[in-house]
């Protein structure tokens, strides 16, 4: 009786084990291309042949995909998470997980809610998500980039140092650095309707309302006056689209992150009593 | 960024040929100091010329990225609604071993001190190296000896009322300068609210802070004030019997040993010098107070507190007993800024 009471004790531990052990998310190791435009080939490292990327072929470890000036792919994986590949792009799924190799280039990686995010991986950081829409940018000397489109983002270096992000936030390293720059907002409309990541494929992207929340939640930020658009005066005429190499190339004042507000120093004297005779100081 | 950079040297050399020519003209005819100005403001606008060819704030990685990513306009934050009115309340409980303050035959007693004040901020001013923040307010605060024990200590009950005006010079390198005038009014508890001393007080303070690391920070000051009090006097003592000044030293180390946790050991040394004490005599006491401070932030508007005080007086004055005592208690902070 006593050792049957163990055998289950036993197997209840094993069950509770395995549940925490369990992968919550299928592996990203292949998808299926939906889309090309222009020149997109797939690389097989081992035989160095390289084939023209096909609508509706598979593209899985160990290729490696690569994307040609103004081109750009899109992947369905089987859990429905999507990569989409910019131009001038070099990347490649990691066996038996769910991390993407971004050697260079760019990528929006979508995964749908509960079905265990992802890991975009390049030389200088890693960016990891649970149910959201980013991009992010690499070069092959270590610059790095994120830009959070809804939802919620971590970049972590390699010295083990993390950064959240939210939606309408991005983060850069520049190439050599290996300390990150600074949180900062972006606005986010302007990059959507501009991003051929975002609206240059035949479909909308899964995520596409909840982008649209985070849109008119960024709005609603600037309408208060919490984020400022900055403005440009270009011959009297206020130019809000102005890019933001033309306002550094204008040297107008622009600085992204203003310092925190100064306070006053809290003042000892007045709430802190830490004598019964206050009189003798 | 190559093209980028010469397109800004460009600017800058277009921009340098259109002004030079005028402004030649215009210093003809304006004074010298004038043409000065102009000159560095010139010089100014060619050195702020150079950062904007840093790729430090491009956002860009590579040129084409934002085709593919979509343009990247960078949102400045606004800074947050300057709050004008800040209005505190503390509430603190202590056993202190001498509630008397004499030499011998201490009488250990309970004191709950509570305190309230409304201060306005005004928002900062730039001055010459730094900030000045100036603000002005009313404390009100009450001494009740005797609760919780051990004895009946009510007869040494009593308020305190402050009126003050305070400004604080933020300097580089963590200096701080204050400067304060306080007006403070003690009252007799539970008779009326009479008034028995009141004193004027100027006051200056330097303060130096170091950060040592992230979650540890030193300061060191000194504070001297004169008060210029007023009371009904004892036999062979003038109304103004407690003038004097007071130069105190205080250390204090802020550790954040964990997140929301604050432990402060303190040391204070005052020296205070009264010129005209008793039938014409001058009298000097040595103050030092050392303790320690643990403070839990509740959440950003309130905090309690744990404490420990030691404080010992001697004095010149055959009148003033030196003393020794030891306070223990605990507080409860709230602050809240519209």
């Amino acid at each position: 009786m006593y050792l049957q009471k163990r055998f289950y004790q036993g197997i209840g531990v094993l069950l509770v084990f395995a549940f925490l052990c369990r992968d919550f998310g299928a592996a990203i190791d292949h998808a299926t291309i939906t889309e090309v435009v222009n020149d997109v080939s797939v690389l097989d490292p081992q035989s160095r042949h390289t084939t023209p990327a096909q609508t509706n072929g598979l593209f899985g470890t160990p290729d490696l995909m690569k994307t040609g000036a103004d081109s750009r792919s899109e992947m369905v994986a089987p859990d429905q998470t999507i990569t989409r590949v910019g131009a001038n792009t070099l990347f490649s799924f990691e066996p038996k997980s769910r991390v993407v190799n971004l050697r260079e280039g760019s990528v929006l990686f979508q995964s749908p809610t509960g079905q265990g995010g992802g890991t975009i991986r390049t030389a200088s950081a890693t960016a990891s998500v649970l149910g959201t829409t980013i991009i992010v940018v690499a070069t092959k000397d270590g610059g790095f980039k994120l830009l959070v489109l809804e939802g919620t983002g971590r970049v972590q270096m390699p010295n083990g140092s993390h950064v959240i992000l939210h939606g309408g936030q991005l983060l850069f390293i520049a190439p050599g650095a290996t300390e990150p720059g600074p949180v900062r907002n972006f606005l986010l409309s302007d990059l959507v309707d501009t991003s051929r990541l975002v609206v240059g494929f035949k479909r909308p992207l899964p995520s596409w309302e909840k982008i649209r929340k985070q849109i008119l939640e960024q709005d609603e930020e600037i309408a208060i006056g919490r984020l400022l658009v900055p403005t440009v005066v270009v011959g009297n005429i206020p130019d809000p689209n102005l890019r933001i190499s033309q306002i550094q190339a204008l040297h107008v004042d622009f600085t992204p992150e203003p310092t925190p507000q100064p306070t006053p120093r809290q003042t000892r004297r007045r709430i802190v009593i830490t004598s019964s005779s206050p009189f003798n100081r | 960024m190559t093209r980028l950079s010469w397109k800004t040297a460009a600017l800058a050399l277009g921009a340098l040929a259109v002004c030079i020519p005028a402004r030649n003209v215009e210093a003809q005819a304006l004074p010298q100091v004038a043409n000065a100005l102009d000159q560095a403001e010139q010089v100014q606008r060619v050195r702020e010329l150079q950062p904007a060819q840093s790729t430090q704030d491009d956002p860009s990685l590579y040129p084409g990225e934002e085709e593919d990513t979509g343009r990247q306009l960078l949102l400045q934050t606004a800074p947050p609604k300057w709050n004008w009115i800040n209005v505190s309340l503390d509430s603190q409980y202590l056993y202190t071993s001498n509630a008397y303050l004499t030499t011998t035959g201490k009488k250990g007693t309970g004191l709950l001190v509570s305190t309230i004040q409304a201060e306005v901020d005004a928002p900062p001013i730039g001055v010459p190296y730094g900030q000045l923040f100036l603000q002005a307010g009313y404390q009100y605060q009450f001494f009740n000896y005797g609760i919780g024990g051990p004895g009946n200590r009510s007869a040494l009950d009593f308020d305190v009322a402050t009126a003050y005006v305070e400004g604080q010079y933020q300097l580089p390198d963590d200096w701080t300068i204050f400067g304060n005038l306080s007006y403070n009014r003690l009252l007799e508890n539970g008779s009326g609210f009479d008034e028995f001393y009141k004193e004027l007080v100027p006051s200056l303070r330097f303060e130096k802070t170091f950060q040592i690391r992230k979650n540890l920070e030193a300061s060191a000051e000194y504070s001297g004030d004169y008060r210029f009090s007023d009371e009904v006097p004892f036999p062979n003592q003038s109304r103004g019997a407690n003038n004097r000044t007071d130069q105190a030293l205080d250390f204090v180390i802020t550790w954040q040993f964990a997140p929301k946790f604050d432990l402060r050991p303190f040391y204070r040394f005052q020296y205070s010098y009264y010129p005209d004490y008793i039938a014409a005599q001058s009298r000097n006491d040595y103050l030092q107070t050392m303790g320690l401070s643990a403070d839990y932030f509740i959440n950003s508007w309130s905090s309690i507190r744990v404490f420990l005080t030691y404080e010992a007086r001697n004095s010149d004055a055959n009148s003033v007993p030196d003393y020794r005592k030891l306070d223990v208690g605990g507080g409860l902070s709230a602050a809240f800024k519209f």
